[in-house]
């Protein structure tokens, strides 16, 4: 596993657009909200498969499931009753419509994948833009509803793993450095403790005053200067190998035998877990499949595999025996 | 001075409303300010230098002077009412027409926001690239001059000359 794979989890880029004329999504009655998804929608048939979510008819456990696959947002959720996600069938794009703008064109994709990300995102902008009009202003570009947005519309975020930086309490300077590049930082699950499987997103702040490609590639320098910093990290946390030797190989040995395992514990085993392929105590054969059994541990997505109501503990036991399986399937420990 | 509404009791406040690029200026007795929503008063305008001062985003704070001048006070978006107070408060605007209604207030916000104010970066189909489209007139007029054909030379200098015009009006 290569420093940028082991510290890499994914890249979304983003977009925000919205409908001229048209009051922005907390101003826009319910008519010509449900109106812009059926319009949403029909403007992208030509692009791919998607399938309709709409926040009022879905079921709570589903949009939640959507959520903890970072789909969708919290706020598409909870602050927005008009609100629809139109999803690929590979999941690696999202629409997400009447959130806080009227449009979130959104691709995700796995590792650093930054061009190969815009160039789809930006693929599927020019179709919706060929029957929507945008919202867009010579000065200030495309508008949004929060002036945090203006101009291209364009967030570049990257999910990245940083479990050395945040363990040597290095990551409070690392978030200060990179905020000089205009980078924001901050915990995907929560503040990137090591219950939240020490995952960081890593995203610009400017949208205004920057091409595209200027963006792009200032979210590349940063990345580029973290990737640096948690692999110096991990090299200063291996000067007592036994001791991280022993908290990886406790880490596997509880998450492969445990009856019954948390959210959290998972997520934090599964994290050791993880570093420990970095410095190859285990044979790591699917990094994807890894990733993804992190957003299956999540309640809504347990639950749902459970097919019926389970209570908390009986969560904590399926999710045990799912996640030794899995890992069972992936990843082998190396001797000692 | 008399309210310029009634006419008969005497103006306690100011408002400007914005109307496309007209703005009309009324000066109102408490009264007659009961029918412009939201209410504005004098108080009003005291929260709102509180608010700016206090604001969660910490980056407005800058406007303070500027909000004392008369024109950019208690403006209302004509088409989603959304006023000046509320974009000051949340850094939210109702709808696209927002931007020309409160253009000042927006500029100094994004400026200190995003360290400018012009977009650079893409434009939607069917808009036209200023800048491209005039490292194309040049190109081809610098062709009409070499071979000396002087009909194209003149419509391509008016086309450029056009375009720079607009681009000037734009900014």
């Amino acid at each position: 596993m290569d420093g940028v794979n082991s510290t890499i989890i994914s890249t979304r880029l983003r977009l925000a657009r919205n409908i001229d004329g048209l009051p922005f999504p907390h101003k826009l009655a319910e008519i010509p909200a449900r109106q812009i998804t059926d319009q949403v929608e029909r403007a992208l048939s030509p692009v791919d498969k998607f399938t309709r979510y709409d926040v009022s008819d879905i079921s709570r456990l589903d949009g939640t499931i959507l959520q903890e696959k970072h789909l969708i947002s919290p706020d598409l959720l909870q602050d927005s009753p008009f609100g629809a996600a139109l999803i690929s069938a590979d999941e690696n794009v999202s629409i997400m419509v009447n959130e806080e703008d009227h449009i979130r064109e959104q691709v995700i994709l796995s590792g650093l994948s930054l061009d190969q990300a815009y160039d789809r995102v930006n693929r599927i902008d020019d179709v919706l833009s060929k029957n929507l009009n945008f919202a867009y202003d010579r000065r200030f570009g495309y508008l949004t509803s929060c002036t945090t947005n203006l101009g291209t519309g364009m967030r570049a975020s990257v999910m990245m793993f940083l479990p050395a930086l945040t363990i040597e309490n290095m990551i409070d300077a690392c978030i200060t450095d990179v905020g000089r590049l205009n980078m924001t930082v901050r915990g995907v699950y929560g503040e990137g403790s090591k219950a939240d499987g020490y995952l960081y997103q890593v995203s610009n702040q400017r949208t205004l005053g920057l091409k595209e490609s200027d963006i792009l590639d200032s979210v590349k320098s940063a990345i580029n200067h973290i990737v640096d910093a948690e692999l110096r990290a991990r090299q200063l946390l291996k000067r007592d190998e036994a001791e991280l030797k022993d908290k990886i190989y406790r880490a596997w040995g509880i998450v492969t035998n445990a009856y019954k395992l948390s959210t959290g514990e998972a997520m934090q085993y599964l994290a050791m877990i993880r570093l420990g392929g970095y410095y190859g105590y285990f044979d790591i054969s699917d990094l994807d499949k890894l990733q993804r059994l992190l957003s299956e541990c999540q309640p809504a997505s347990m639950q749902k595999l459970g097919g019926n109501s389970m209570s908390v503990d009986e969560r904590d036991v399926l999710r045990a025996k799912y996640v030794a399986a899995t890992l069972g399937a992936i990843c082998a420990k190396k001797d000692k | 001075m008399k309210c310029t509404k009634c006419g008969i009791r005497e103006a306690k406040m100011e408002i400007h409303v914005r109307n496309n690029n007209h703005v009309e200026k009324m000066y109102l007795c408490a009264d007659c300010a009961k029918d412009y929503k939201p209410e504005v008063n004098l108080e009003s305008f005291d929260m709102l230098n509180k608010l700016i001062n206090g604001s969660p985003m910490g980056l407005l704070s800058n406007l303070n002077n500027m909000f004392a001048e008369p024109s950019t006070r208690a403006l209302i978006c004509p088409t989603c009412k959304t006023t000046s107070e509320e974009f000051m408060k949340t850094g939210f605007v109702g709808c696209p027409r927002c931007y020309e209604v409160f253009e000042p207030l927006i500029v100094q916000t994004v400026k200190k926001l995003q360290q400018s104010d012009r977009h650079v970066g893409k434009t939607p189909l069917g808009v036209l690239d200023t800048a491209s489209e005039e490292a194309r007139l040049k190109s081809e007029l610098q062709a009409a001059i070499d071979n000396g054909d002087y009909s194209k030379i003149g419509e391509l200098g008016e086309r450029l000359k056009k375009l720079v015009g607009n681009k000037r009006e734009g900014n």
